[in-house]
């Protein structure tokens, strides 16, 4: 077997891995290669050595940020569980369109322009107000005459009828 | 509790893969909001210690990818973790060189490899464990082992002949 073949063996002949017939093939293959043999001696020492990399402690510090985690995760994501409510979002989403609204108007190069004709129209909605008041004044005036002449005749008819069944 | 039960490990594997000890907490802490956010979504049939194990493997690997920073020192290993008790003095040396060259060479091999290399050969998994944890095939898995330990014999052999020159 060549080399190259042999490396690809050596972890595995390490554990124990190998079949039979790779097992004796690899043990005679390394009785003639001094570079394999010396390969495998260092793959040991890097398991050993590996073996022995040393286990800390954990600090009293990262013990106790760690515990205060929950805590902080818990009230960080009551917030953000309030705000991510689905029945928010249609709520946040007319509040987005709002404030670009609101910064298309802060931002735009002829804020004046803008500023006059926001007023026209203001002006214009009020005096459609205005008229429109006046005519539900006008209305109610006539409803009530309508109401005092309805109220006239029924007087009329009554007095017609008992009058009549006096007679009889 | 989870903090009692998995930090250490946890904090372990971190400065295993960094090998820096202020990262190593910084990366605990970060991994432990992960597990808290993930919680919910943990399904119950699977085994939690693979599942939060690979949860940490998955965020030092992407870590590591984020900043594309190739650390390559490692914190200095004080003495006593080098020594070794049932060596002659000479040989003693000699070894507690190498086995610095070896836990240093660590951070000079992908992060991929540098996972496999540190749950079989550091922290002693089981194949199939390891296969488990990087979701991967165990074919994939032991020829990672085996490249690795290959890379790092490279090193070492580098490392020596270089000492050797000098």
């Amino acid at each position: 077997m060549k080399c190259e073949k042999i490396e690809e063996l050596l972890s595995p002949y390490l554990e124990n891995e190998l079949s039979a017939e790779e097992n004796i093939a690899v043990k005679h293959h390394l009785k003639t290669c001094p570079s394999c043999s010396s390969l495998l001696s260092s793959l040991e020492e890097i398991h050993e050595s590996l073996t022995d990399f040393p286990e800390l402690e954990v600090s009293q510090s990262l013990r106790e940020r760690l515990y205060a985690l929950p805590r902080k995760k818990r009230k960080f994501s009551l917030a953000l569980d309030f705000f991510l409510r689905p029945s928010l979002q249609p709520v946040l989403a007319v509040a987005s369109v709002f404030f670009i609204l609101l910064s298309f108007y802060f931002f735009h190069p002829n804020k004046k322009s803008i500023n006059q004709s926001l007023e026209q129209q203001l002006h214009l909605g009020y005096s459609k107000i205005v008229r429109l008041y006046a005519k539900t004044g006008y209305f109610k005036e006539d409803l009530n005459a309508f109401k005092e002449n309805f109220l006239d005749s029924l007087q009329q008819r009554k007095t017609e009828l008992l009058g009549g069944n006096e007679d009889e | 509790m989870l903090v009692n039960h998995y930090s250490k490990r946890i904090f372990n594997m971190s400065y295993q893969f960094s090998g820096s000890y202020p990262e190593a907490e910084d990366m605990t802490q970060e991994i432990f909001l992960k597990l808290y956010n993930a919680l919910p979504k943990y399904d119950f049939e699977k085994d939690f210690t693979a599942w939060f194990l690979t949860l940490a493997k998955n965020y030092l690997i992407d870590q590591y990818r984020k900043t594309k920073w190739e650390r390559t020192k490692r914190d200095d290993f004080n003495d006593y973790y080098l020594a070794s008790a049932s060596e002659s003095p000479e040989n003693g040396i000699v070894r507690k060189e190498n086995k610095k060259i070896i836990w240093e060479s660590l951070n000079h091999i992908s992060s991929d490899i540098r996972m496999v290399i540190i749950l079989r050969d550091i922290q002693a998994k089981k194949y199939g464990e390891i296969a488990e944890i990087m979701s991967l095939p165990l074919g994939t898995i032991k020829s990672r082992v085996n490249r690795g330990r290959l890379q790092l014999a490279k090193i070492l052999k580098e490392r020596k002949e270089k000492e050797n020159e000098m």
